[in-house]
């Protein structure tokens, strides 16, 4: 049973072709928080996991989603994310999104900040995100 | 005979329309301190009065829904003429005075490039926010605190997402949900009510 539980795991393991598409992040002064939107797509025939997310311009950045508890709406942290073989994995507002907090610098209306997403079997993934509207 | 009934009909039915509003409640009974984003004590509910409100509940340091609200606003606001805009007042009121300042609202309100003619962010105590919160039925409760590998607290608030409508008498006549609302909806409410 552990071995078949292994094959399938193999199986399904990501080729490494992750691409994301339309990353951006709201303004926000220095030394507060911001968010991070894109999709991600998986091209390959293999599932990925993002396990984690890192920039340059936050020291703490999560994985986050927002989520409903009554009337009432909350964030919190998520661990792995699967994106799906020929998948796509969305952020967007009011749902998943990378949390970066404590900006060391100010993220500034259409400038662009480097942000990394780190997959289990595509490795680390590069984006830079524009500063778009506050939407 | 008959025409009349038909008038008297039509009379019921049109009536209805033009009111989107299916509240009327007085939210200016309880008067408080409290500090705008200029460090200025100001008086609640004089900050809104003869003027229609539109009061978003948001903390800054939420990077998801409480931008969304304060967005809502904006696109609502650029909806409105200058004649309209000198009628109403776009006031944010934090349930995280702990953390937000004023220098901080003066921030958050900088990088949106707000119009401060037109808005306005207001802080204070604890008891005295908590006043209006209640006032409005808005709740806002702290999550455990985390630290981070620094040693540096951090808290998020499980809230309720909301864009208020206030008339110009201090009546709650509306409530959005502000994450979601409709820039289109608030601004015809506003000018419904001017």
């Amino acid at each position: 049973m552990k071995y078949f539980i292994l094959l399938i795991l193999f199986l399904f393991q990501s080729d490494g072709k992750i691409t994301v598409k339309d990353p951006w992040m709201r303004p926000a002064p220095k030394s507060f928080n911001t968010a991070f939107y894109c999709t991600v797509i998986n091209n390959g025939s293999k599932a990925d996991t993002l396990y984690k997310a890192a920039s340059n311009i936050s020291d703490d950045v999560q994985i986050h989603e927002t989520y409903k508890k009554g009337d009432l709406l909350g964030m919190r942290p998520v661990k792995d994310l699967i994106v799906a073989p020929q998948d796509s994995l969305v952020f967007k507002p009011g749902g998943y999104h990378i949390m970066l907090m404590n900006l060391n610098q100010e993220a500034v209306l259409n400038q662009k900040k480097m942000i990394s997403l780190f997959f289990k079997t595509a490795g680390e993934v590069k984006v830079q995100a524009s500063i778009g509207s506050s939407q | 005979m008959k025409d009349l009934i038909v008038l008297l009909i039509l009379l019921i039915i049109f009536s209805g329309c033009g009111n989107n509003f299916d509240l009327k409640k007085n939210v200016t009974g309880r008067q408080v301190k409290l500090i705008n984003q200029d460090s200025v004590e100001v008086d609640y509910p004089s900050i809104i009065k003869d003027k229609v409100a539109v009061i978003g509940f948001i903390y800054t340091n939420c990077p998801d829904i409480c931008p969304m609200t304060t967005h809502n606003m904006q696109l609502a606001e650029e909806k409105l003429d200058k004649d309209e805009l000198n009628k109403v007042k776009f006031l944010l009121i934090t349930f995280d005075p702990d953390r937000d300042t004023p220098s901080i609202l003066t921030k958050f309100a900088a990088v949106r490039e707000m119009d401060m003619d037109n808005w306005e962010l207001v802080t204070g105590s604890n008891k005295n926010i908590n006043t209006i919160l209640d006032q409005f039925n808005v709740k806002a409760i702290h999550d455990d605190t985390t630290y981070n590998d620094k040693g540096l607290p951090n808290y998020f608030i499980i809230h309720t997402d909301r864009i208020s409508l206030v008339d110009e008498s201090g009546n709650l006549r509306k409530n959005y949900h502000g994450s979601t609302a409709s820039p289109d909806e608030l601004a015809e409410d506003i000018k419904s009510l001017l």
